[in-house]
């Protein structure tokens, strides 16, 4: 359980680092273009690539911390009337049957894309390509976070269920 | 036959998944996988092509033309004020200037909502912001627990549809408008639902609750600091209509207007700004996620046809335009007790969209693009009454979360359903009279090539 903390931790330490990396400049960078008609500074015609592929980058790499912390959005219609064990596995359960082949698909397909990247190409297109494969295998490695965490939770080796830690219903 | 039953399995696992409180991101991608490994059964398309799949992924979020990175620079801006508690200052602020009348702290609730509109990415953020600054207030100054818990879902669910709330930005996307049209077709249309409730408020209060005299004010009010955050979100719907920017410039410009202020307060810290980033970062992702879903499922789902089986059904009908325009509604009424405004517009709206196109109310509006802005400004409308409609409204949900204990579910549903009549009461008008909508686009935009 402790490595799955370890995994945990670094996720959510790439995804800070990730969440800062873009989020500053795209602020930044639509400052600067309005700036740029002003002052003829000429950085006009990079910036808006730059920012969506800036933009790529933080959804790729923060969509596993994102579960971790779950903040997707869920329909509790009925989920908070169950038990934490019924969620747990159904949380188990879709992890196996769609996270974790997502997250293979998409990093398959994400690092045939960067495969076919050339020397050549432009700064935001090698961001864009590389949070392509690393995005969604640490989407990958959140879902493993929460398999292994339901598990020992439904073995009864851990005191609550996941992606969130609390000993009610997960709401 | 076979397309009929594809289509009805992919809405029922899709319906099946969502229910069992799975994120919905991911079920919409796991239907929309297995509705491709369907059409390849079928024969319409070929294993080979789920790259293309990526591909189009990809290419949805990395288009330039649809300017998706003003989405977490509205967020930040939301989530900078949140973080400077500038919310509870314009709440006490209002409430000062609103001294003498009755009902005040629940108007003052309806303002902030509208004031704090870009912190409504979703309607969680928005309900959850107000809430904790005004339910406190309300409380104390006698407002029954009804009436709290009505003002504040009501105030929550109002953001999400005021410029420049993102939730536009999306229906102006879904309908190919300019998003200065659409934010200017909102204006009238939320402000005399804003007279509509105050004027609710200011009667029932007087009448119903022991609504004053009002407790000592716990923070001085702040004109300066409550008009410097109106400037600066202002300064975003006024840099885009002016055409001194784009959207996501404008944001920016939001964004940095925010700092600022919240800096002249003093109250800017690193530990504040991470909040903001990774809040923005989290909440950006879950979005897009959405969009992700949606994608993969819309793909598939027009593979297989189902558009077409969906169109044939709701055509088989014979219903007239108003019919039509009447079930489409209701079933976005329907859908919002469920969803959150964003599986609504990317999931469902795009199966609805080549009907609702095809419905000709220019005659009505005035021209087919006016008619387009009045439908996206109706579906906006209906999404935000879905919001607040017991007995599965979100705003509802949130109200509650954050409340008092002295304040129960049903204390909200029944503060809830006169504000609902009065939200179906401006529907009927802005279908009767689209002038509401249209009217402020078209006297303070030049669209003449639009035909507005």
């Amino acid at each position: 359980m402790r490595s799955v903390s370890g995994l945990e931790r670094l996720i959510n330490r790439i995804s800070i680092v990730a969440a800062w990396a873009t989020v500053v400049p795209i602020a930044l960078f639509s400052i600067l273009q309005i700036l740029d008609r002003k002052l003829k500074i000429g950085v006009s015609s990079i910036l808006p690539d730059m920012s969506t592929s800036l933009l790529f980058v933080m959804i790729f790499m923060l969509f596993g911390f994102t579960y971790l912390q779950d903040g997707h959005v869920r329909v509790d219609v009925f989920r908070r009337h169950w038990s934490i064990q019924t969620q747990a596995k159904i949380e188990l359960t879709g992890c196996l049957l769609i996270l974790i082949p997502l997250s293979g698909v998409l990093s398959f397909y994400g690092w045939d894309g960067l495969m076919r990247t050339t020397q050549y190409a432009d700064v935001d297109v090698w961001m864009s390509r590389l949070a392509g494969v690393f995005g969604p295998m640490l989407l990958g490695l959140s879902g493993v976070v929460v398999i292994v965490r339901n598990i020992a939770f439904l073995r009864g080796t851990r005191a609550f269920a996941a992606p969130i830690e609390q000993s009610g219903p997960l709401t | 036959m076979m397309v009929e039953i594809v289509t009805v399995a992919m809405l029922l696992i899709m319906a099946g998944g969502v229910f069992t409180g799975f994120p919905v991101a991911l079920v919409l991608t796991g239907t929309g996988i297995l509705g491709f490994f369907a059409a390849a059964m079928m024969g319409l398309t070929d294993f080979q092509h789920l790259g293309l799949y990526y591909l189009r992924v990809r290419g949805t979020l990395t288009n330039e033309g649809v300017q998706f990175t003003s989405v977490p620079l509205l967020i930040l801006l939301g989530m900078v004020l949140n973080g400077s508690g500038i919310a509870s200052t314009i709440f006490h602020t209002l409430g000062h200037m609103l001294r003498g009348l009755r009902g005040r702290y629940a108007i003052a609730t309806l303002l902030v909502g509208l004031i704090l509109a870009p912190a409504a990415g979703v309607i969680g953020a928005s309900v959850i912001t107000v809430a904790l600054v005004a339910y406190h207030p309300m409380l104390n100054a006698g407002y029954s627990a009804r009436t709290a818990g009505g003002a504040v879902a009501a105030s929550g669910a109002l953001g999400v549809i005021f410029p420049p709330a993102i939730m536009l930005f999306f229906v102006a996307t879904l309908f190919r408008l300019r998003i200065s049209v659409m934010y200017m077709s909102m204006v009238v249309p939320v402000l005399l639902l804003v007279t509509l409730f105050s004027l609710y408020f200011i009667a029932t209060i007087k009448a119903k609750d022991n609504g004053g005299p009002i407790n000592e004010e716990t923070e001085k009010p702040q004109y300066l600091a409550m008009i410097a955050a109106l400037l600066v979100i202002a300064s975003i719907p006024w840099s885009i209509v002016s055409g001194v920017a784009t959207l996501s410039e404008a944001a920016g410009i939001g964004v940095f207007g925010s700092l600022l202020l919240v800096a002249v307060r003093g109250q800017i810290s690193l530990a504040m700004l991470h909040n903001a980033i990774m809040r923005t970062g989290t909440l950006t992702a879950m979005v897009f996620f959405i969009v992700v879903g949606a994608t993969v499922f819309s793909l598939s789902f027009h593979l297989v046809g189902g558009p077409d089986v969906l169109f044939n059904w709701i055509t088989g009908f014979n219903l007239n335009r108003w019919e039509t325009l009447g079930l489409l509604l209701g079933l976005v009424l329907v859908l919002g007790f469920v969803f959150d405004w964003m599986e609504i517009l990317l999931v469902f709206l795009p199966i609805f969209l080549p009907i609702l196109q095809q419905l000709d109310f220019s005659d009505h509006v005035g021209s087919s693009y006016a008619a387009t802005v009045w439908l996206g400004a109706l579906i906006a409308l209906t999404l935000q009454t879905s919001f607040l409609t017991p007995p599965f409204g979100y705003a509802l949900f949130f109200a509650k979360m954050t409340a008092p204990p002295s304040v129960v579910l049903a204390d909200i549903y029944r503060g809830a359903i006169p504000l609902v009549i009065l939200e179906i009461t401006l529907l009927i008008l802005v279908v009767l009279f689209p002038a509401l909508v249209i009217w402020l686009p078209k006297v303070s935009l030049d669209l003449t090539q639009l035909s507005l």
